[in-house]
């Protein structure tokens, strides 16, 4: 690791991005000691880490290895082990287990749990003694599509009504691109981007549209002149390349103005693509 | 650090919430019950009515004593290996350890709360073998009749110093396996370690090795040493060694564990390696202080005193000469107890200890000792426990550790007798090898003799080794009569440890063999050993030495000597030999004896009473041959030899013979309960008055055989054991009878 310095604004879900190896899971092992620091050269909220081990824990909620479950406890029983270390009333479990829409599955040993549930459980046990910070490493990593879609809306739920500030790793900008505010973005131990994700797509440079419309091959010259790269893909839709997403309000505006009838306008994987550009260029 | 207790219990109560449902108290609580579970069957299967002979002890005790051997060398190693392997695999088989460490708990908490489970775990197994030891005991004393000598009163100290030992014992192992099952993710290695180590426990045990650095060796000890210190001590040495061990262990575990990798964690920093310098030294200098053997001290005067509890009175002590069968001093019995504190200085030697005339035990002291004999003579049985500054030396004595020799193997088969070479070097290897294996002893206090004894066995064990050197001598000797024996330079060196003239060996038989051997080797005349020796004897300077050597010497020969002449001449011949005249007296008793008890002389009158109450004298079986056996209920060899002795009365009950079994027992009800027992073929008696008996017939030991003629003479008053074939040989000559075939 390299010298970062990582900031997170107070309320904010941050992506902490970056391919497989660049350093990402060392970053958050290094964040909760689980990699012993070799000097004092950590520093959390502008102190030495080593110093606010681990009672910091009782501020920060972490999901480091994911799911690490006792499975041959009970849902409830796990929360249960982690109440007495935090040492926060047990009143609190029901309330963390209706969050994340566990109740009904509390009593039920932890190894009958689906993939999800799991992922769900621990992510409870994070949020047990309401942390104002949330770690989470590659949460949604091998879960199913419904899986990402529930954990999701559990995180941004968490950060709208619990004001609960939210970093999360991952290397598929795609899976948390929906619900960031902030991007950080790693390689080779190295940080290379950081700020909201607004100033990320600034900082794009290509943008890949699909357009569906009606008679697609009469508008493949008029968009011709709008951008190199305009293909035809069926008679109701072509895909374009724009220099960023800025142009996309213009664009559709020209060519309704020119009488296209447009039904749909669909960014085709913009960040991620950018994101896989940022890394190459570097 | 009130931080640190309160971090602590947080996380030990949150550790039992974790090991909800995994059973690791229930495993504890099983497996300290096997053992009494078994013991309970096997004694109820075993109980007899049968009355055994058995010093008191106490019944809760005694059992609970006889499960610590399958618990301390398998249940409850077996129970540590799983428990700390169980206990660890929680966390390293559901990332548990990243979980807990991303809590606010300290990792000591963390790592230190997992092993006090482990503890607990151990404390209720322990807890389990006792309180069920104790009902399963109980349960005993209800259902089963329990001989005369169980006393049931509860043995609460007892007990709980045993908990506390197999506790402190099982620290070491504890704390190994539960540092490499933390330190190992995959549970295989923690438990291949563990059985490892174990084995090596059972193994090394029949060969008489003690590891002392082998955790399990540690807790086998408490198998070893059931009854724990000779010095009252509530530990043992070895159990000390444990415990600074453990900390050690904990110390460095600990730190891999929290820095994950020994780089980090000792080498990192210079205050780390500091302090793990420091750790490991002071740790070491307390095992050098605590494994380095001791010694006695000598004490500033000499004191012979003890105890004695018995079911019988006893009157005097008596310390007996083992050369001269003189008594040293006679020390009265006051209420059990007994002292003596020597005016003059005492030799340092070996001695018979008696408890009036019955009962004998040899005892190891000399000048600067102070001895404390506890005595326990109960129900025939008895016990004798030196203590005090010849701890080690007694112990050792009894231990009766001379072992298997090659060297004497080979020369009694005759073999390899062509080879001096290889022989005189088996010998030497032989030799040190035992030397080194005497070096070995330690008591369970870690105390070794002091130097002059094991200089003295050192001397003894050079003796005997070249004893076996004469004995080859001789026997290239007679097989190949032109070839010279030379002595190898190993035999010059074994021989220069040993002086010829050293007074204090003079108890040993072999080194009165091996003098008289050195001093008559260059005499070629064709007489006999017995003459050479006692020749060369009194051509030996004047003095205390002389006297000794001279009265072995002299009783040997009166006791081989064939006819009454030949006696006459010996005392005629030697007897004036003696610097000091007491000896002259002596010698001239022993000779009366051993004539009075010659054959062709008149055996001396006896009488004793018969089991329904009449009276029975020698006088009265006239006209038979008499052939006595005689023992005491108290005499465990007497009872072996008994059973043959009563064959032969079967055998021979037709034959002009009466067979007798006459007791020396003071107690007419241990007599007559025993000798009820017994067959009735032979006649039993009980001697009215065994001191007489015993004075005319020179009774020094018993089992002891005598016949007699029809007229009432000895035809051998000494004869074989009926264990041994020759008794019944003699016996068939005597009667007449021709050759078995």
């Amino acid at each position: 690791m390299d010298n970062i310095s990582i900031h997170v604004p107070k309320g904010s879900i941050y992506g902490y991005l970056g391919p497989n190896g660049a350093g990402k899971s060392t970053t958050m092992n290094l964040l909760t000691g689980i990699i012993p620091e070799q000097s004092n050269a950590i520093k959390l909220f502008d102190k030495p880490l080593q110093e606010q081990l681990p009672h910091a824990f009782s501020k920060i909620g972490s999901l480091v290895e994911s799911p690490a479950l006792y499975l041959h406890l009970s849902g409830f029983d796990n929360l249960k082990y982690i109440a007495r270390l935090q040492q926060i009333d047990e009143g609190r479990i029901s309330e963390v287990l209706e969050l994340v829409d566990l109740t009904k599955d509390g009593k039920r040993k932890a190894k009958q749990y689906s993939f999800g549930m799991k992922q769900r459980l621990a992510i409870a046990m994070a949020l047990l003694s309401e942390p104002e910070l949330l770690l989470l490493d590659e949460p949604v990593n091998g879960l199913d599509p419904n899986g990402i879609i529930e954990i999701r809306k559990l995180l941004i739920r968490l950060n709208q009504e619990k004001g609960v500030t939210i970093f999360i790793s991952s290397h598929l900008l795609a899976e948390i691109e929906k619900m960031c505010t902030h991007v950080g973005i790693i390689d080779h131990g190295k940080l290379i981007f950081e700020g909201t994700m607004m100033e990320l797509s600034g900082k794009a440079t290509i943008c890949k549209i699909q357009i569906t419309l009606s008679s697609a091959k009469d508008w493949i010259d008029i968009l011709g002149n709008d951008s190199d790269q305009v293909t035809y893909i069926n008679d109701n839709q072509i895909s374009l390349h724009l220099d960023n997403r800025d142009s996309i309000p213009g664009l559709i505006k020209k060519l309704i103005e020119q009488g296209a009838e447009i039904y749909e306008v669909k960014i085709l994987d913009g960040l991620e693509e950018w994101f896989m550009n940022i890394i190459e260029e570097n | 650090m009130e931080n640190l207790i309160s971090n602590f219990i947080t996380a030990f109560r949150a550790e039992h919430i974790k090991i909800k449902g995994r059973g690791i108290y229930l495993l504890s609580a099983i497996l300290g019950m096997i053992s009494p579970i078994i013991f309970f069957i096997v004694a109820m299967i075993r109980a007899s009515d049968e009355i055994k002979d058995a010093l008191p002890y106490n019944h809760y005790l005694d059992f609970i004593k006889g499960n610590l051997t399958p618990f301390v060398y398998f249940f409850f190693p077996l129970l540590i290996i799983m428990t700390a392997s169980r206990i660890t695999q929680l966390d390293h088989k559901n990332g548990g350890w990243k979980l807990m460490e991303t809590q606010p708990v300290q990792k000591l908490s963390i790592y230190f709360s997992k092993f006090s489970v482990v503890l607990i775990a151990n404390l209720i197994s322990i807890l389990f073998l006792v309180v069920f030891g104790i009902l399963f005991a109980w349960i005993l004393t209800i259902s089963i009749n329990l001989p005369d000598a169980a006393t049931t009163d509860f043995p609460f100290v007892d007990l709980i110093q045993i908990i506390t030992r197999v506790f402190v014992a099982s620290l070491l192992v504890t704390a190994l396996q539960y540092v490499i099952s933390v330190l190992i993710s995959s549970f295989i290695w923690s438990i291949v370690i563990g059985f490892l180590a174990l084995l090596l426990t059972l193994f090394t045990s029949p060969f008489n090795i003690t590891l002392d650095w082998n955790p399990y060796q540690i807790l086998a000890n408490i198998s070893a040493y059931k009854n724990g210190s000779d010095l009252g001590y509530w530990f043992i040495f070895t159990e000390y060694v444990g415990v600074i061990c453990s900390v050690m262990l904990l110390y460095v575990g600990f730190q891999w564990y929290k820095f994950k990798n020994i780089r980090l964690a000792f080498l990192h920093k210079t205050s780390k390696l500091v302090k793990l310098v420091l750790v490991i030294g002071v740790s070491a200098g307390l095992l050098y202080y605590v494994l380095t053997p001791n010694q006695m001290p000598d004490y500033k005067s000499t004191i012979l005193s003890g105890r004695i509890e018995s079911d019988m009175d006893f009157k005097n002590v008596y310390l007996i000469d083992k050369i001269t069968e003189d008594t040293v001093i006679v020390i009265p019995i006051n209420n059990g107890y007994f002292h003596h504190q020597f005016k003059k200085d005492v030799l340092l030697d070996y001695y018979s200890l008696a408890l009036d005339d019955k009962i004998r035990s040899t005892i190891f002291f000399g000048k600067g000792d102070s001895i404390f004999v506890e005595s326990r003579f109960f129900n025939k049985t008895v016990e004798f426990i030196i203590k005090g500054t010849r701890l080690a030396e007694n112990q050792m004595r009894s231990r009766g550790e001379k072992g298997w020799s090659s060297i004497s193997y080979n020369l009694e088969h005759n073999n390899n007798l062509e080879k001096v070479d290889e022989f005189s070097k088996n010998l030497y290897e032989e030799w040190e090898e035992k030397n080194d294996k005497e070096i070995a002893f330690r008591t369970v206090d870690n105390y070794i003799p002091k130097s002059d004894f094991s200089e003295r066995r050192k001397k003894l064990l050079a003796i005997t080794y070249l004893n076996y050197w004469s004995e080859f001598s001789r026997k290239r000797k007679a097989l190949y009569p032109n070839e010279k024996t030379n002595e190898t330079p190993e035999i010059e060196n074994l021989k220069s440890k040993v002086s010829l003239v050293d007074e204090s060996l003079l108890s040993s038989k072999e080194y009165f063999k091996y003098v008289s051997l050195q001093l008559t080797k260059d005499n070629t005349q064709d007489i006999d050993a017995n003459t050479k020796s006692i020749e060369a004897i009194s051509k030996l300077p004047k003095g205390t030495f002389k006297d000794k050597m001279l009265y072995k010497q002299m009783i040997k020969s009166l006791n081989e000597a064939s006819n009454t002449g030949e006696r006459n001449d010996l005392v005629a011949q030697y007897n004036d030999q003696f610097s000091n005249i007491k000896y002259r007296g002596k010698v001239a008793r022993n000779k009366l004896v051993i004539e009075n008890l010659s054959k062709g002389n008149a055996a001396p009158y006896f009488e004793g009473v018969t089991l329904d109450g009449g009276k029975v004298s020698l006088s009265d079986l006239t006209g038979k041959y008499v052939i006595i056996d005689v023992w005491a209920t108290w005499c465990g060899p007497c009872v072996l030899q008994s059973s043959h002795f009563e064959k032969y009365a079967l055998k021979y009950k037709k034959e002009n013979i009466h067979f007798m079994a006459l007791s020396i027992d003071k107690r007419k009800d241990n007599w007559f309960i025993d000798a009820k027992s017994k067959s009735k073929t032979v006649l039993q008696l009980l001697a009215t008055d065994s001191p007489l008996f015993e004075k005319d017939y020179s009774v020094r030991s018993i089992p002891r055989f005598i016949l007699i003629d029809p007229k009432g003479d000895f035809v051998n008053s000494k004869m074989p054991f009926p264990s041994e074939t020759s008794f019944e040989i003699l016996l068939r000559k005597a009667l007449n009878l021709p050759d078995e075939v």
